[in-house]
């Protein structure tokens, strides 16, 4: 449904470079990105307000790259929503649908269907200025719905609510694209978001997409440390392999850890912080293990986080906490212990 | 008060050990309030006092005086029509020039921007000047004056001189206006299917609105306030291009100081409800 290729826009600080992305239709897929990293340029390029530098953008199969705007079927919500401050809510929505001369009465009925369906039927007499950010965000969802877009392209649409609104709007969100199965863009800033509701996540970093995949593969085989930074991934270490007689070997800052996976030459270790597995020395467990000592010890809720000190090695360590695991009791700060890299979740990326 | 304190005021100097410095903070205000108010009473006194003649006032023996009357009325109503055209013509002139100022990557930007607050800074004597030098001596202003429109010495040429100076003032307040409208109200009409025309004009120009409005006082202030320019372009021909300010002057230089102070109060009382208009159509100090 959008296929962006080898995209590159120019715009004061951000530049974008060869971007390419491809959505199918009746994906929900999600950029991800930290702030400021041009993602917002790169939604607004495809509502059609940069002309880019070179690439093409193609929107259900027409080249739309040179289109104004109005010509895309492309529906957006800007970070700040952008309900127009001099309009009803009601006639926000009928915004669209009034510009393509929709009759009344079918106006009528759809600002009632959607005003139901997101819970505002009772908010569109209000201008925008008394709407609350939860209602404002669903206000600019139903005026972009109104249209029968072909690609939804949503900016942020949680980052101005609560963390607690932000888990019934991410259902809602995923609810009602599957509902109305929209083609969907939605960027953020925000894992969690990006797994609530993406089919695919695509992270944005330096200008470019990075990797592009479904959330499970971007989570455990982030394509470079930048990607792995970017999904909490907290254990990026550079270092390099080295076969030894026919043996595979990962060394780094003076420690060797036998893995079969690593490839020759200079490379980064990718392992999730709940795959580094810590126990008491002597236990029984799969996998290259190595000595460690538990540097500090944090509790965070459900959580505990460790760092381990091995060698000039650091690593994280996430694990239940004592109520749910009880070896996570002994695990405190000065303790040495074994640590357990399983193979199978260990992860090498070029450096 | 009310509608005019358009934005709160938090008291930094609250404390009673800072009450000194408080006074010593507003003293310097509280005269230049003073001066102000001082100088436009006394004309207003000095027209109300009794004339030594009739015993009547000053002010109602002008208006006893039919050719005074006449005269001021005259000007009263070419400073009106004239003003109000000029200042017409500046806003309409200035809803497109400033858009694109605000909005468009125009080439020399910077150039243009600096050029178009000229007006604004050079001397109105000076401005007019060099009007009168274009229509009489170059070729463009001669061709103006033979072909298009005779603007040397007649009633045009006031508006001509209101008009480029007040451009100016207009030009500023718009596009003030539309910086302050969010551009991305527009881009989301146009993804909602509005043309780049219908988005103007369904959603910037109604954001703007007040602005806009305050924009069009302020430059109609300018213009009917306009004295020296128009004395070089239109002359100051009683009964042809005496406007207000033209009047007070001429009557003045006659000797007929009661006519030249009735003008001022009245031309006062004007700034005055303008400025009351301007602040409650939430005009911001952006003008001077």
């Amino acid at each position: 449904m959008i296929q962006v290729r080898s995209l590159s826009i120019k715009l004061g600080e951000f530049s974008l470079r060869d971007v390419h992305l491809s959505v199918n239709r009746g994906e929900y897929v999600v950029i991800m990105g930290p702030t400021g990293s041009g993602k917002t340029v790169l939604l607004e390029c495809l509502v059609g307000l940069y002309g880019a530098e070179s690439g093409e953008v193609w929107i259900g199969g027409r080249r739309m790259d040179g289109e104004p705007p109005e010509r895309r079927g492309v529906a957006y919500v800007p970070q700040d929503y952008c309900l127009f401050p001099h309009m009803t809510l009601a006639d926000n929505i009928t915004y669209g649908m009034r510009l393509r001369g929709t009759p009344a009465e079918e106006r009528a009925q759809k600002l009632q269907m959607l005003s139901d369906l997101l819970g505002i039927g009772h908010l569109l007499d209000r201008r925008p200025l008394h709407l609350s950010g939860g209602e404002r965000q669903r206000g600019a969802l139903a005026r972009a719905l109104a249209i029968d877009p072909d690609v939804l392209l949503l900016d942020e649409p949680l980052s101005a609510v609560d963390e607690y609104t932000r888990d019934s709007l991410c259902e809602m969100l995923k609810g009602l694209q599957r509902k109305l199965g929209i083609t969907t863009l939605h960027v953020s800033h925000n894992l969690d978001e990006a797994l609530a509701v993406g089919d695919r996540i695509a992270v944005f970093g330096n200008g470019t997409i990075l990797q592009e995949d479904e959330p499970c593969e971007v989570l455990s085989r982030p394509a470079n440390s930048f990607v792995a930074r970017c999904v909490g991934v907290s254990n990026v270490v550079p270092g390099r392999g080295v076969v030894e007689d026919g043996q595979r070997w990962f060394e780094a800052d003076g420690v060797r850890l036998h893995l079969r996976s690593v490839p020759e030459g200079p490379c980064v270790l990718i392992v999730r912080p709940e795959h580094v597995r810590p126990m008491p020395p002597g236990a029984r467990d799969r996998g290259p293990r190595m000595e460690a000592v538990v540097r500090h010890r944090q509790e965070r809720g459900p959580l505990v986080w460790l760092d381990l000190q091995m060698g000039g090695l650091s690593l994280k360590a996430c694990l239940p906490s004592g109520a749910f695991s009880p070896d996570a009791d002994s695990l405190s700060a000065g303790t040495r212990v074994d640590v357990v890299l399983p193979e199978h979740e260990v992860h090498f990326a070029p450096n | 008060m009310g509608a005019l304190d358009s934005s709160p005021v938090t008291d930094a100097l609250g404390g009673r050990s800072d009450r000194p410095l408080r006074w010593g903070i507003s003293l310097p205000l509280v005269a230049y309030v003073a001066l102000i108010v001082c100088v436009l009473t006394a004309n207003v006194v000095w027209l109300a006092r009794p004339h030594p003649d009739t015993g009547q006032s000053y002010l109602a023996s002008l208006y006893a005086n039919d050719a005074l009357r006449g005269e001021i009325g005259y000007a009263l109503k070419l400073s009106m029509v004239s003003s109000l055209i000029s200042a017409i013509i500046a806003t309409l002139l200035a809803i497109p020039s400033a858009y694109a100022l605000s909005r468009l990557r125009v080439p020399f930007r910077a150039l243009i921007d600096t050029i178009v607050d000229l007006p604004l800074v050079i001397p109105p004597l000076i401005a007019g000047i060099a009007l009168l030098l274009f229509f009489r001596q170059s070729g463009m202003g001669q061709w103006i004056e033979n072909h298009l429109l005779p603007v040397v010495y007649t009633q045009q040429g006031i508006v001509v001189a209101q008009f480029f100076i007040a451009s100016a003032f207009a030009i500023r307040a718009v596009k003030a206006a539309f910086d302050q409208v969010n551009p991305r109200f527009e881009a989301v009409a146009r993804s909602l299917g509005a043309s780049g025309l219908h988005a103007f004009v369904t959603i910037s120009l109604p954001l703007a609105k007040s602005g806009v409005i305050a924009g069009f006082i302020m430059t109609w202030a300018r213009a009917i306030g306009e004295f020296a320019p128009i004395m070089m372009v239109a002359g100051s021909t009683p009964g042809k291009t005496n406007v207000l300010p033209i009047s007070a002057f001429l009557n003045m230089s006659a000797g007929n100081v009661e006519a030249a102070i009735a003008i001022v109060v009245l031309m006062v009382a004007i700034a005055a409800g303008t400025l009351v208009l301007f602040k409650q159509l939430g005009g911001q100090g952006y003008i001077w």
